[in-house]
């Protein structure tokens, strides 16, 4: 293509957004969603053309940046304007919806503008090519991570929002530290500046020990954000780390040890944490832990193993699973966002049979849990079984030393145990949310939280998500990036995989049609209630809630996962009242972090003396600097 | 092309007929043990008939009545996969068709633990909690057998390793045992039979599987009950699979003769196990899974230095 | 307060009047369990509707039993003893329930049994339950339409996930209204309708009315009747200790065992048949002895029989208890402290396997018990789980077919009925008698009180030991498994009706 439309399309893709922000948070509130929602999709149809087209762009180099088209940075700027262009289409249908209260703030689309512009960016900005590239891609990334943090602010009714988005911000810098280290001790120190990066951007993708404020930052997010942020920005941290191990690849090894070792701990921790969670957003950022636990493994597998087959597997699965999880977290997140819009409530112990009021929504969140669960049909199970294909090769090979069969061994193994932890996680997510009774009265339904935008957007991921479980090739037509056509084993797997889908949907169909046509000549009677023992009251408590679900296998594991605030046990044998919770433990937050800074803020309170509030004191104080620097410059 | 014919024919009819001919062994073994005559072998068949012939009464709360048709299509599905009387599957040749029998059997307990979260009962939910636990550890054995099976046999599908078994020998039939045993007890937690859950009791709060079909009626408790059934009959053709994998060389008629003894000697064994034993305490069942589970991991490690 | 001993009759006319707090006072020193509690009317206004109740209280302190009566104005407020001993909660409930007395401090005033004649004002679907505060607590609610056929009650559970918070019990499905049709009729024709109290309570409850009577009617049975009398109430007994093992073995899906327990009743109820027609003991007693007598025949085959059937007990005792599968059910479930039995006042299995020694063959002064009194308790590790309910069982089953066996072999000679004319007695009028006796359940105990004319009742309570006893069942479940309350419901095999009426 000619080189000099793709440029107008790369400034057009990146200058749009902010443009967009800025003139739309000049306009009435009735129009802003409208025309900021246009203009993006402008800029990310431009940035999805721009990734498919570009093979023969070269790397661009203005002053001393440089702005990279290959093969990987395609791949995600097609996958970052993909899910720009379906946050576009979901933000327009919320100008209506009167819990969006986001809406009313014009600042909210300037900086929404702002963080879209560096989402599709950043893909394009090499990492450790040389200093000022890194500095400008610290630059660029601090911008998203303060615009993100940013469009917290605006989440107004959320409880103990102060805290939840200061522990983001602080995650966030403690992030940015471990970059700039790596940044800078690239040209010196490899393995120091590989472990650093690692370590950076672990904590953006929620590695264990760095995953403390995930839970609290999506659960500050506004509603379309959290999915913006949960699909696209968290694959830059995914961006950021395949880079990094590629750049060094002498130290491949090690890194592929750190990153299987560090992602089995953290989907194994992150899944069993989604399922201590109450509330629907905390459940899926810890959700979103447990799938970049599963993509470290993946790179992992890549790093490690010199055979050919494995490394195309363990690519193929850590993109196509990338890619399912950005669409699969992102629905998730739109179905959320339009069930806290209807009813206002995101506790799943108090909601529950809303079904009726929100079909296609319903639909929507069950195909998106499918998806999570990784269940065959639909995409969710492609990217794990070529992940999981990755690491019984790697077990099996005869080639592999025996490290790698060990190590292959407990991947499968524990990924097995983890797809079981998460299909529980799902089950309880969607069934407490839409099915059963209502637990709790809903006032004030708005019923246009479900409108012709939401829904479309919500509908069209889902469409996507089921036509590429039933066909994995078409991820090559979209993102040629994955090489599935390039091993004959793998395209032969992926021809399975859609037999496999294929027939499944054959099967059911026929079981269906079965209950169909003998059931159409018989009575069916809808309006029994459900059996209750000849009880003649029903009360919302007779029913199961979400706590109770996950408490079968947490009472296991309370030490960790549970924080007990009050009564435990009924002593009294009348008892007059009795009252219980718990709060869910983070074990670092909690634990650990706790614990430093307990200490460190009662250290601190020796520094107490130097705030002492009287004026003269800080006078004095500055006196001094001022000599000491006059001092110095005299010296020196 | 005969032989794929016959090959889909049979299967399909073993895997229609076979789960119901083996639950009716299985009563009447336990008949035997408690000196009744028990009901009839094809008395399932008549049970699951008369059940197709009735209509559906659906509780308010339900809002979707598909979640049966899923449950038990994803079963069959699975059963796709599974080499059975005549040694092949209808759908052979799949890399990794083990894991993808595993996955379809996820696939079928999501719609199952769905439609008893559906029904706005304590005691479904209690069943649905209590099914999505046990499957934790169950899926980690499982996979933890399954992976040592494809070690063992070096390949990453049914075919490969039950190939392994053909030759016999000592490292053979160590394996052979400990993964048969393994699977018998997953085939346990799965059909839910005693030691684990008991298929008979009439109190709701000590079951798992059946108090999770509690408001089903007509076809849907048909095709509920005719999963359990299904997963049942699974897991014995894996085991006899492994077991009769050496006498694969001979006429399909006689192999064929043989899967079913297997089958009639698999039911007897449940059925002996149930009248024998008593149901364990709730909390114990997860100690019985690990239990397997530890076995598997000692099969991890056989085949681990049998091949080196 | 005035002692009582078994069948003694109290002139209630005679009787002092104690002031509610006084009496209190008393019991709450003594740390006195009540027994029974009966209530008539003192005093009526114009409209017939009752101002003053009298209320009588037979308490216990496991060696004596007393009696003390107190007056209760309907408009005035009383400070419910129930504050400061637990024992004494179900009867001011049901004071409450019948009249409306107005109690204060009572831990737990809520309907008891939803009488027809209830005077307060509240129907069964909204009894209050108690609820715990917190959003992870779920309800399970468990009848009152059980599976399996046994009586209706409705358990409702609060619970953690599996573990059980709290369990409440209510009860009411069963009332039919007894102690009111008690008082419709004559004295002497209340035979059938007691035996319709519990159908496994039969003998216990018909010995006891007949006791009452005879008292009444200074009337003495030969001592042949007190011998079959006997030999009734025991295998009564072992029969219903047959049903609960075999309830217990099935909850535990032990098959064998459930099915040698219940073909082992069969004999015993058999047996019970070949006496007097009726499985259950229907139409054994009557007043003044017995009605259906023991030949030499029967009696031989009888001793072979009950011999039979106490190897069959041992073998099953052997086989049951040692079974390793069996054992991890059983042990450590359902829990009743020694102490929470002596705070509550349970009676019966479920205070003899905490540790607790009452049994009211010691204290009911009849000469075929006195022989065995040592042997009622035999020392094995008791801390009260289900485990040790079934090993009492157990016990009681060898014990009761033991005396039996012992009384078949020396049965005394005579009639079985005493002769009587009944135009020539005279019921005292406004006579309160107290019977008590060890049913199979624990403590039965009949409190009867003549009306003014000496013709009916003026209350009449057949009190049943499961009436205090199911806040045991509440009680033990505090902590378990809710998978492990059917066993522990069945441990105990408390009754529905009896506790009803």
């Amino acid at each position: 293509m000619n080189l000099e439309i793709l440029l107008i399309l790369f400034i057009v893709a990146i200058f749009l957004p902010v443009t967009a922000g800025t003139i739309s948070a000049a306009l009435p509130q009735k129009m802003r969603a409208k025309v900021f929602g246009t203009l993006t999709i402008i800029s990310g149809f431009a940035g999805l053309y721009l990734s498919i087209n570009s093979t023969s762009l070269n790397p661009l180099t203005v002053q001393n940046l440089s702005f990279e088209f290959n093969i990987d940075n395609r791949f995600f700027l097609g996958l970052n304007s993909l899910g720009i262009i379906f946050f576009a289409i979901y933000n327009m249908g919320l100008a209506k919806v009167k819990r969006a209260l986001e809406q009313q703030y014009r600042a909210y689309y300037a900086i929404l503008g702002l963080f879209v512009s560096t989402l599709l960016l950043i893909p394009t900005l090499p990492i450790v090519k040389s200093l000022s590239c890194g500095l400008f891609f610290m630059l660029i990334w601090e911008i998203m991570s303060l615009a993100s943090f940013l469009l917290m602010i605006f989440n107004g009714n959320e409880v103990r929002l102060r805290e939840k988005s200061l522990i983001y911000f602080i995650a966030m810098h403690i992030s940015a530290i471990f970059l700039m280290l790596g940044i800078f001790a690239a040209p010196y120190n490899s393995l120091f500046a590989l472990v650093a990066l690692i370590a950076g951007f672990g904590i953006k993708l929620g590695f264990f020990p760095g995953h403390f404020y995930m839970a609290d930052g999506y659960d500050a997010l506004p509603g379309a954000s959290a999915a913006l942020t949960a699909g696209v920005m968290i694959n830059m941290g995914v961006y950021g780390l395949w880079k990094s191990c590629l750049t060094f690849p002498n130290h491949s090894v090690i890194a592929g040890y750190i990153l299987i070792i560090v992602g089995l701990i953290s989907a194994v921790y992150g899944v069993i944490w989604a399922l201590s969670q109450r509330k629907m957003k905390k459940v899926l950022a810890s959700s979103s832990m447990e799938n970049m636990g599963i993509i470290a493994t993946a790179i992992g597998i890549y790093l490690l193993s010199s055979n050919e087959t494995i490394r195309i597997c363990a690519v193929c699965g850590c993109f196509i699973h990338l890619a399912n999880h950005s669409l699969l977290k992102a629905l998730l997140f739109y179905t959320t966002d339009t069930v806290k819009n209807a009813v206002g409530e995101t506790n799943l112990n108090k909601l529950g049979g809303i079904a009726h009021l929100l079909k296609s929504t319903m639909r929507n969140m069950l195909i998106g849990s499918l998806g999570l669960s990784a269940v065959p049909t639909i995409n969710g199970f492609v990217g794990k079984f070529f992940i999981y294909y990755a690491a019984l090769q790697l077990f099996i090979n005869k080639e592999s030393t025996l490290s790698q069969q060990i190590i292959g061994m407990i991947i499968f193994v524990l990924l097995g145990m983890v797809g079981a932890l998460s299909l529980f996680v799902f089950v309880k997510f969607y069934a407490m949310t839409f099915l059963g009774a209502s637990r709790s009265e809903f006032t004030e339904i708005d019923e246009n939280a479900e409108n012709f935008h939401t829904v479309f957007a919500c509908n069209l991921i889902s469409f996507l998500c089921v036509i590429f479980g039933i066909f994995p090739i078409l991820y090559c037509l979209i993102f040629d990036t994955i090489p599935i056509k390039k091993g004959a084993e793998i395209l032969k797997t992926a021809t399975d995989l859609s037999i496999l889908s294929i027939s499944t949907m054959g099967v059911i169909l026929i079981v269906l049609c079965l209950r169909k046509m003998l059931l159409r000549k018989r009575s069916v009677v809808n309006t029994e209630s459900t059996w209750g023992c000849g009880y003649e009251k029903f009360n919302p408590k007779l029913e199961y809630n979400g706590d109770s679900l996950s408490l079968s296998l947490l009472w296991l594991l309370d030490k960790i996962f549970i924080r007990k605030e009050k009564g435990i046990d009924i002593k009294e044998l009348y008892p007059q009242s009795f009252d219980h919770d718990y709060a869910t433990k983070e074990v670092i937050r909690d634990g650990i972090l706790a614990k430093v800074c307990g200490y460190l803020l009662h250290k601190l309170e020796l520094l107490q003396v130097l705030q002492s509030g009287v004026m003269q004191r800080y006078l004095w104080i500055s006196v001094l600097f001022f000599v000491i620097v006059l001092i110095y410059a005299i010296l020196s | 092309m005969i032989n794929t014919l016959c090959n889909i024919f049979f299967n399909i009819l073993l895997m229609i007929f076979a789960p119901l001919l083996m639950v009716g062994v299985i009563k009447k073994v336990k008949a035997f043990f408690a000196r009744r005559k028990g009901p009839s072998v094809l008395q399932v068949i008549y049970d699951i008939r008369r059940l197709f012939l009735k209509g559906e009464i659906i509780s308010s709360f339900v809002r979707m009545n598909y979640t049966s048709a899923f449950a038990l299509g994803s079963l069959i599905a699975a059963g796709l996969f599974v080499p059975q009387i005549t040694g092949e599957a209808v759908l052979n040749n799949f890399s990794m068709d083990f894991l993808i029998f595993v996955y379809l059997f996820g696939l079928s307990r999501f719609f199952s633990a769905v439609n008893a979260l559906q029904m706005a009962s304590s005691f479904e939910g209690m069943g649905s909690s209590r099914e999505l636990v046990f499957s934790i550890t169950g899926e980690l054995t499982l996979m933890m057998c399954l992976v040592s099976l494809a070690f063992f046999g070096s390949s990453c599908d049914f075919a490969g390793i039950f190939g392994a078994f053909r030759v016999p020998s000592i490292d053979n039939l160590s394996v052979g045992v400990l993964a048969c045993v393994i699977l018998f007890v997953i085939m346990l937690l799965e059909g839910c039979r005693v030691p684990i859950d008991d298929p008979t009791t009439h109190l709701e709060l000590t079951m798992i599987h059946e108090v999770m079909i509690l408001d089903n009626s007509g076809v849907s408790l048909a095709y509920f009950i005719y999963s359990g059934m299904l997963k049942i009959y699974l897991f014995s053709s894996i085991i006899g699979s492994i077991i009769l994998s050496e006498f694969a060389h001979l006429s399909c008629f006689i192999y064929g003769g043989l899967f079913l003894l297997l089958l009639f000697l698999i039911s007897v064994i449940i059925g002996i196990i149930e009248s024998v034993q008593a149901r364990l305490r709730m909390v114990h069942v997860q100690q019985y899974i690990l239990f397997a589970a530890g076995l598997a991991v000692i099969l991890l490690i056989s085949v681990i230095f049998v091949r080196i | 307060m005035i002692e009582l001993v078994n069948n003694q009759k109290v002139d209630i006319k005679k009787l002092e009047i104690l002031e509610y707090d006084e009496l209190a006072e008393i019991c709450a020193k003594n740390k006195f369990r009540c027994v029974n509690c009966a209530a008539i009317p003192y005093e009526t206004d114009e409209d017939n509707k009752v101002k003053k109740i009298r209320v009588f209280y037979v308490v216990s302190n496991n060696l004596f039993y007393f009696l003390s009566s107190s007056v209760l104005d309907l408009s005035l407020k009383y400070n419910a003893i129930s504050s400061k001993l637990a024992s004494w909660v179900n009867f001011e409930r049901e004071l409450y329930e019948n009249y409306n007395v107005k109690f204060v401090n009572h831990p737990f005033l809520k309907p008891i049994r939803f009488a027809h004649n209830r005077a307060i004002d509240i129907e069964l679907q909204d009894y209050p339950f108690f609820k715990i505060n917190g959003e992870g607590i779920h309800e399970v609610g468990v009848g009152p339409v059980h599976a399996g056929v046994i009586e209706p009650g409705h358990f409702r559970f609060m619970c953690r996930g599996e573990k059980i918070d709290h369990l409440e019990i209510q009860l009411g499905y069963q009332h039919r209204g007894i102690t009111e049709l008690l008082k419709n009729k004559s004295i002497w024709q209340l035979k059938t309708l007691i035996e319709s109290i519990a159908g496994d309570s039969t003998v216990i409850n018909s010995t006891l009315y007949a006791s009452s009577v005879e008292s009444l009617a200074q009337i003495r049975i030969p001592e042949r009747a007190a011998a079959i009398r006997v030999i009734g109430i025991e295998l009564e007994r072992a029969a219903l200790h047959f049903s609960t093992l075999s309830g217990i073995a099935n909850d535990v899906a032990y098959l064998t065992g459930a099915a040698f327990a219940g073909a082992t009743r069969t004999y015993v109820i058999n047996s019970l048949q070949s006496i007097c027609g009726n499985r259950f003991g229907h139409a054994l007693i009557g007043i003044g002895g017995v009605n259906f007598d023991i030949d030499e025949k029967l009696r031989d085959e009888l001793i072979a029989t009950l011999t039979m059937v106490k190897n069959r007990a041992i073998t099953l005792e052997e086989n049951m208890l040692n079974s390793p599968s069996v054992l991890t059910r059983l042990e450590n479930t359902g829990v009743i402290t020694n102490e929470t039995a002596r705070k509550t006042g349970f009676t019966g299995v479920t205070a003899k396997a905490a540790g607790l020694n009452i049994d009211c063959r010691r204290l009911a002064n009849n000469v075929f018990y006195n022989k065995y009194c040592d042997e009622l308790f035999e020392h094995y590790p008791k801390n009260g789980d289900v485990l040790s309910r079934a090993r009492q069982r157990f016990v009681e089953i060898k014990y009761s077919l033991d005396m039996v066996l012992d009384i078949l072999k020396n049965l005394p000679s005579g009639a079985i009925k005493a002769e009587f004319d009944l135009s020539q007695i005279q019921i005292p009028a406004d006579t309160l008698i107290f019977s008590f006796g060890e049913g199979p359940r624990g403590e039965n105990s009949h409190l009867l009180i003549t009306d003014n004319q000496g013709e009916k009742a003026a209350s009449y309570i057949p009190r049943d030991p499961s009436f205090v006893n199911w806040l045991a069942l509440a009680l033990s479940v505090r902590g378990n498994q809710i998978s492990d309350f059917p066993i522990c419901n069945k441990s105990f095999d408390l009754s529905y009706c009896g506790s009803d009426l």
